[in-house]
This record gives structure tokens, C-alpha cells and sequence, in this order.
């Protein structure tokens, strides 16, 4: 039982990490960004390509900050002349893209075999999970001091208003950018959480389809709330696990469930987005006291 | 010295500006009129870079201003409102005078995360001005509201609240007074005047005949993409062009 | 490979893409935001033919416009069930709500069918001409896809929806205005890009295979031949998938180690959707209106 709250932590803990990636990007600033398997396949394959080449670990967080760093700058390009709905559109084919070529390019990190044995470098498990958590806690504060911070207000004045925040003298794309490499960094770290943990990293745990589960949290959990990326994560997490031990219990096959789950989280999705698109927590407001210096 | 210089711009075919011309000057508050579609609202977007201009110059004090990016001109202190606001609707009317300034040191994310004092004075200071221009719009209790719960008109004075925030040393307005309601109009009024006062250049785009003639030294009239008359209120409101300009259209005042 | 190869496999692409692309650039046109569920039209006209020819035993002739219908009614359903309700939402909005939907359509075929692939049986000659080999089937599909276009055309150009249609496209609150029932033209939209994302999908189920995942992998190619051709330019879809298709079996063709001097070497197979995304954004940065498109 322990094990399995272990386990369901560190899964949750993963996964808030991109909801709070995506949180900062969409729920921010605007960004949306349907291809979050690419910064966290980034993450994964720094992670994989070390360890298939048997190279010294230390590459590993300089592979995944780097790849993700460029990954960002070449994916934000396309955004300062691109409606949103066009770049999500390039978002979701470039994850696509980054899957293809490691699937198909053996020697990079195994191809479609994938890349198995990864170290867990941090055990035992329950430590691994603390870890996991404290990323995530340090995570919450960063976004949480962004969010009140000056460059938090142009963020968001960027997601209301583009021409706007130009017209107030804002370099709009280099905010833009600066948010797509945060994003992209805090998507890799989970990626690589992600290797050392599974230990073992093929294409398939990439597929697109992936990047909307990000989104169904987020929403679900609030956009524009970091705590309810996390919420968000933590509920979606436990259905999804419920419905493995449903499956379980009935003795239903696991891709009849799987299924199941993603029809789940897509009524969840459309449910939402008629109804409820705030979601649970919706964003918090930053209230000032009239002459007061807290905020 | 504004100067702006044969300003041309087409859309896919149409000539929306055909070589305008406009000079505004410090402490002075220069008028823009015209029948609608005559290009007003176009010319505010080319100079402030929203649009590009397919010819022309404008230049500031003498020196010429880039005007192929808003943010640019914005940073040569070159603000201007909408005649429809654009405000950021889901953050608070607070946040968004507290937006409006350009280069708070806070923007740097380095500063995030180590703990200067200069940031946190910067940031106590910019609260005091924003508390004092809520005060003088008389929006105080709206502070922490949404910006998308205020009113039409408020949204107006708002919006010419967080162009002052940048203490610009232009302001360019469109229609600022337009469906505000008469005790606002006289505020808005009141500021506009005081910005003058600190030889600043204002120019506005208005209908309100009543107003431009009250408060603007010079006029320029707009008709079909080019300036077709230009002086001070008394003698643009007896010229011939302009009534003919303006047949048809209900002169108001 | 050699050019009359790469020109009769980009042909027959081009046909079953471009049907699909006309559907889609329509519904773009008229609902201003990008469908991912129109993908899944093409798998549910494709699974449903499977279900009544080889299920049901009907023959294909009977099956086919039978399941390009009920995919059609199905997309007017969504209309009425889902999209009706959020006209006024934004695009990313819509976006979103049409990837839940296009995920449960996947999900549920998945469920229904298997995950494994599925042949519609179709036993087709092959035939060789001056070292280009080609099958009757995939004259068939050209052919169809052809009339099916013309039909297109006719319906567009000389009818009464034709014309609400390309009103509604071009200015709605003006068609609304005008006293076109813009609700019924969007639902006619929807039939129509039904019923030919089905065509496009009974044809690639022909001619390859069936699997839920069919509808994603058209998806890429399907917004690119839309991009390339132009928004609101329904024509432009066609020239855009023929132009996407012709680039992707290029890329993949070209060998291009010998050109430069190396050893031969090809871009795998795996890597077509990513030319699609290339030609994508390389279109949307270089002209964003596309080939035919009118500018915003």
C-alpha cells in the first residue's frame, strides 16, 4: 500500500511539473502550446542518449537544459508571426517531429527499442518521490513569484493583449521567449525524472495524443492557477490509476481500459471547456490595500 | 516636435493614407477630425508601428522614430490610447496602471530571484503613483476589480490613466471622450490640459466638434486617406472643404 | 526512385488528400478554427465502410455512400450537440473542444475494432507501364476523387447553398444580414466536409489499411494542404495537397547522399508527417495566406 502511494506521488509529481510548464505558457502568457512531449521527450531521450552511449552522467542535465533551451528559442520563433491557433498546430507536429527522429534513428538512443537499464541514481524509491515533490514545491514558488512579480503582470498583459503590451513598449517576443525556456526546462526536468525513474525510454511514451492529458489537468485543475496545475495533476492522475485497477478487478484488457481512460479525459475535456473553462481554482486575484506594502 | 511626413499606406489595393502630413507641437493639444473612414485611426496605427507604412518619416524632437515595431515607439515615449480601450481585461484595474510603465527593473527575471531592495522600491514607488492616478481618475474603488467589470467610459479613463503612467512625452488619444459621460469628459478634459501644461504633445482624434474646438490650438482635417484642411478651430469650422467634407454628417455642438 | 513512380504515388496521395483537404479548408473557412476532429471523420467513414461491407456483408458500392452519409450526419450531430453551443467561444476554445471529441472518436473505435490493422478486401491488378508500377485501385481513386471534385464545384459554384456557403465563408455577420440562414449553411458544412473526409478515408483504407490512428496521421498533412493552398481558398486545398504530396514523396525519394557526393542515403519512411510540418510552417512564415489565400 505504501509502495503504491509512493509510486502515485512521484507519477503525480511528474506530471505537475508539465502542468505547471503549460500553467506558465497558457495560463500566463497566452502560449498555446499543444506540444508539451517535446520538451519532456527532451528531457527522456538527454537522459536515454547518455546512458545508450554510455557517457558520463554529468551530460545528462547539460543535454536536457541545453536541447530544451534551443528546443524553446526554435519553437517560439514561429510565434511572433503566428495566430495561436496556427502555432499550436506547429507545436503539436513539432513534438511529432523530435518523436520520429528517435524512433527512427537508432543510434541516438535505440530507436524503437528504446533505451532500458537507465540508473535510478536516487533510491530508494520513497527518496526519488521527496525529490520529485521538492522539485515541484520549488517550482510552485518560482511560477508563484513570477506571477506577482512585474515581469508577471507583462506576461499576462502579453496574454490579454498583445498590441497592447507593444503599444506600452514591451518587447512582446522576448517575453514570449523567456517563458517558452522556463517552460521548456521545468517540461525537461520532468522528463528526466520521468527516465530515471521508468528506467526505461522509447518513442511510444510520447505519442501527441500525450500533450492533451497536460491540457485536461491544467484545465480541469484551473488555468492560470499554479496550485490547481497541481490539483489538476493529482486528480487526473487518480483517475487514471483507478482505472487501471479497474481493469484489474474486472479482468478487462489493459487497452480496452486504456481507452476508456482517454474517453474519460476527453468528455472531461469538452465538459470543461462548454461549462467550466476557469476550472476548479480559478486564477488567483492580486489584491492591493490601499497604502499598504503587502501585497 | 512631432513631424510627421507624407505618410502613405495601402491595404490589398485601397490607399487608406495618400501621403499625410502633420506637425505637433510641445504644449499644445493638436486636433484630428474627420468624416469615419477617412484614416484617422489608420495614421495612429502606422506611426505607432500596429501597421507598417508603405512610405513617409516621422520624426521626434528632431530625430527620426522607428516606426516599425509599437514597443519602439513606445519606448521613445510615444503612447497612445484605443478608440476601442485595450486593457487587460482579467488582471485588476490596479495591475493595470501598474503595467503601463515602461522598464521597471522587476521585468528582469535575474531580479526574481535575487533579493534586491532596489526592485521592491521600485515596485513601493510605482504603487504610490498608481494609488495617486486612481485617485485622480476617480477609480479608487474599482482598484481590485477586473478591469472587465468597468464601464465603457471608465474603461476610456483607464486607459488614459495608464498612458500618464509612462509619463510620455507624446500622447496620442482616440476619441477619448467619446460615449464617456459629461462628468468624466470634463476630468478627462482637465487632465489633458494639465499634460499640456508640462509642454507635452498631445494629439486626439475626436467627433465632438464642441470639444476639439474648446481645447485644441490647431486642427487637422481628415477626408478620404488626406489632410484637407488644417489651422486653428475658428477658421477650420468656416472652411468650405470641411463642411463639404462633413455633408451628411451631423456636425455635433 | 524514379520521377514516374514519385508522380503516380503523389497522384493517387494528392487524391485521397485532397479530398479530405476541401472538407476541411471549407469548415476553416466558415468556423474559423482548426478541426482536429476532422481527422477522425475520415477513420469513422473509413471503420463504418469496413463494418458494412465486411461485417455486413454489403457490397462496397452500397457501402461506401452509405458510410460517407452517416459520417456526414455525424458531423452535423456534433455540430448540434457540441459546437452550437460554443459559437461565440474563441478559437483555441474550439480547438481544444475538437480535440476531446477527436480523442473520444479514436478512443471508441479503438474499443470497437481493436487496435490492430484491418483491410477493407479489395483485390486490385497491378499493372506496370515503363517501370512505374500502379494498380487499377489507384486509378479508381483518382478518378473518384476527381468526380467527386467536380461535383464539389458544381454544388459550390452554381447552387443556392453554394452560394450561402461561400457568403458565409466570406463574411458571416454580411450573410446573416443578408437573410442566409447561417445556422443551416454551418450545418450543410459540416455534411459536406463529413462526407468527404469519409471519401478521402474509405479511399486510404483501400488502398493501405485501417487502424484508429488514421485519423491523426492525415491530420498533419490534411492542415498543411489547407495551409499550402491557402485559407478560404477551397481550390487552393486541392493544389495544396497535390503540392504536400509531391513534396513529401520528393523528400523521401530523393537520394540525396548521391547528390551531394556521400553514400546513398534517403530520409526514412517514419519521416513524412514531418515534412508535412515543414511545408506547414515554412508556408505560414514565408506566405502566410498560402498559394490562393486572401491575406488575413
Amino acid at each position: 500500500m505504501l509502495n503504491f502511494l509512493v509510486h502515485t506521488t512521484t507519477i503525480i509529481a511528474m506530471f505537475s511539473l508539465l502542468t505547471i510548464s503549460l500553467n506558465l505558457q497558457y495560463g500566463l502568457t497566452g502560449l498555446v502550446n499543444f506540444g508539451m512531449m517535446l520538451f519532456f521527450a527532451i528531457g527522456a531521450y538527454a537522459s536515454a542518449t547518455v546512458i545508450f552511449h554510455s557517457w558520463p552522467l554529468w551530460l545528462i542535465p547539460i543535454f536536457a537544459l541545453g536541447a530544451a533551451v534551443v528546443a524553446a528559442v526554435v519553437v517560439s520563433l514561429p510565434a511572433r508571426r503566428l495566430k495561436p491557433d496556427y502555432w499550436a498546430l506547429v507545436t503539436f507536429g513539432g513534438q511529432e517531429v523530435f518523436r520520429l527522429v528517435m524512433l527512427n534513428e537508432n543510434n541516438i538512443a535505440g530507436g524503437s527499442i528504446g533505451t532500458r537499464a537507465i540508473p535510478t541514481l536516487i533510491t530508494p524509491t520513497p527518496l526519488y518521490m521527496a525529490t520529485l515533490v521538492a522539485l515541484v514545491a520549488i517550482a510552485y514558488f518560482v511560477v508563484q513569484r513570477i506571477h506577482r512579480s512585474a515581469f508577471g503582470r507583462i506576461i499576462r498583459t502579453v496574454r490579454e493583449d498583445e498590441v497592447l503590451a507593444a503599444t506600452l513598449g514591451r518587447n512582446v517576443y522576448s517575453f514570449q521567449l523567456r517563458v517558452m525556456i522556463l517552460g521548456a526546462v521545468l517540461a525537461a526536468i520532468a522528463g528526466v525524472g520521468y527516465a530515471h525513474y521508468i528506467t526505461f525510454v522509447s518513442p511510444e511514451a510520447f505519442m501527441p495524443v500525450e500533450t492533451f492529458f497536460i491540457w485536461t489537468m491544467l484545465i480541469l485543475g484551473g488555468t492560470g492557477n499554479t496550485l490547481g496545475a497541481i490539483l489538476g495533476a493529482a486528480i487526473l492522475q487518480t483517475i487514471s490509476i483507478s482505472t487501471r485497477f479497474i481493469a484489474n478487478y474486472t479482468g478487462l484488457p489493459g487497452d480496452i481500459v486504456g481507452n476508456f481512460r482517454i474517453i474519460v479525459f476527453g468528455l472531461l475535456l469538452i465538459l470543461l471547456v462548454m461549462f467550466r473553462p476557469q476550472g476548479i481554482l480559478p486564477e488567483r486575484k492580486l489584491v492591493y490595500e490601499y497604502h499598504a506594502q503587502d501585497k | 516636435m512631432l513631424k510627421i511626413n507624407d505618410v502613405v499606406k495601402t491595404f490589398d489595393g485601397f490607399t487608406a493614407l495618400k501621403g499625410v502630413s502633420l506637425d505637433a507641437r510641445p504644449g499644445t493639444i493638436t486636433g484630428l477630425i474627420g468624416p469615419n473612414g477617412s484614416g484617422k485611426t489608420t495614421l495612429f496605427n502606422v506611426i505607432t508601428g500596429v501597421y507598417a507604412m508603405d512610405s513617409g518619416r516621422v520624426s521626434l524632437f528632431d530625430s527620426p522614430l522607428d516606426t516599425r515595431r509599437p514597443d519602439f515607439v513606445a519606448r521613445r515615449g510615444v503612447v497612445r490610447t484605443f478608440q476601442i480601450p485595450r486593457l487587460a481585461l482579467r488582471m485588476t484595474v490596479l495591475e493595470n496602471l501598474l503595467a503601463a510603465p515602461n522598464d521597471q527593473s522587476g521585468e528582469r527575471l535575474r531580479t526574481l530571484f535575487s533579493p534586491g531592495s532596489s526592485v521592491a522600491a521600485e515596485e513601493a514607488l510605482l504603487l504610490e503613483t498608481a494609488w495617486k492616478m486612481l485617485d485622480f481618475l476617480d477609480l479608487t474603488h474599482l482598484a481590485n476589480d477586473w478591469a472587465g467589470t468597468l464601464s465603457g467610459g471608465q474603461l476610456k479613463l483607464l486607459s488614459i490613466g495608464m498612458a500618464l503612467m509612462s509619463e510620455p512625452e507624446v500622447l496620442l488619444l482616440d476619441e477619448p471622450v467619446a460615449g464617456v459621460n459629461v462628468a468624466l469628459v470634463a476630468r478627462i478634459l482637465d487632465t489633458l490640459e494639465t499634460v499640456r501644461a508640462q509642454q507635452k504633445i498631445i494629439v486626439v482624434i475626436e467627433h465632438n466638434i464642441r470639444v476639439i474646438s474648446d481645447i485644441c490650438e490647431e486642427v487637422y482635417v481628415m477626408d478620404e486617406g488626406e489632410i484637407i484642411a488644417h489651422g486653428p478651430p475658428q477658421v477650420i469650422r468656416e472652411d468650405q472643404n470641411v463642411r463639404r467634407a462633413y455633408l451628411g454628417v451631423k456636425a455635433e455642438g | 526512385m524514379q520521377v514516374g513512380q514519385i508522380a503516380v504515388n503523389s497522384l493517387v496521395w494528392a487524391a485521397e488528400l485532397g479530398v479530405i483537404a476541401i472538407g476541411m479548408s471549407l469548415a476553416y473557412g466558415i468556423l474559423g478554427f482548426a478541426n482536429f476532429a476532422h481527422g477522425e471523420f475520415v477513420t469513422v467513414g473509413a471503420y463504418l465502410t469496413y463494418t458494412l461491407h465486411i461485417q455486413a456483408g454489403l457490397p462496397l458500392l452500397i457501402a461506401i455512400p452509405i458510410a460517407m452519409l452517416f459520417t456526414g450526419l455525424f458531423a452535423v450531430l456534433l455540430d448540434i450537440g457540441v459546437f452550437s453551443y460554443v459559437r461565440q467561444a474563441s478559437a483555441v476554445a474550439k480547438m481544444v473542444l475538437s480535440v476531446g471529441i477527436a480523442m473520444i472518436i479514436r478512443a471508441v473505435i479503438s474499443v470497437l475494432f481493436g487496435t490492430s490493422a484491418l483491410h477493407l478486401e479489395f483485390p486490385s491488378k497491378r499493372f506496370e507501364v515503363s517501370n512505374v508500377r500502379f494498380t487499377d485501385l489507384q486509378i479508381i481513386i483518382i478518378v473518384a476523387t476527381l468526380i467527386s471534385m467536380v461535383l464539389f464545384h458544381l454544388v459550390f459554384q452554381q447552387t443556392k447553398l453554394g452560394k450561402a456557403l461561400r457568403a458565409t465563408a466570406d463574411n458571416p455577420a454580411l450573410a446573416e444580414a443578408k437573410g442566409i440562414n447561417t445556422t443551416g449553411v454551418i450545418r450543410w458544412m459540416w455534411f459536406i466536409s463529413g462526407i468527404f473526409a469519409a471519401l478521402g478515408g474509405i479511399l486510404l483504407g483501400l488502398e493501405t489499411q485501417l487502424r484508429p490512428a488514421l485519423g491523426l496521421f492525415v491530420l498533419m498533412p490534411m492542415f498543411a494542404a489547407v495551409t499550402v493552398g491557402g485559407l478560404g481558398s477551397v481550390y487552393g486545398a486541392v493544389v495544396g495537397a497535390l503540392v504536400l504530396a509531391l513534396a513529401q514523396n520528393l523528400a523521401l525519394g530523393i537520394d540525396y547522399g548521391s547528390l551531394l557526393g556521400f553514400e546513398p542515403w534517403r530520409l526514412r519512411a517514419g519521416y513524412k508527417t514531418g515534412i508535412a510540418l515543414l511545408a506547414l510552417v515554412a508556408t505560414l512564415l514565408v506566405r502566410p495566406q498560402g498559394l490562393f489565400g486572401r491575406e488575413g
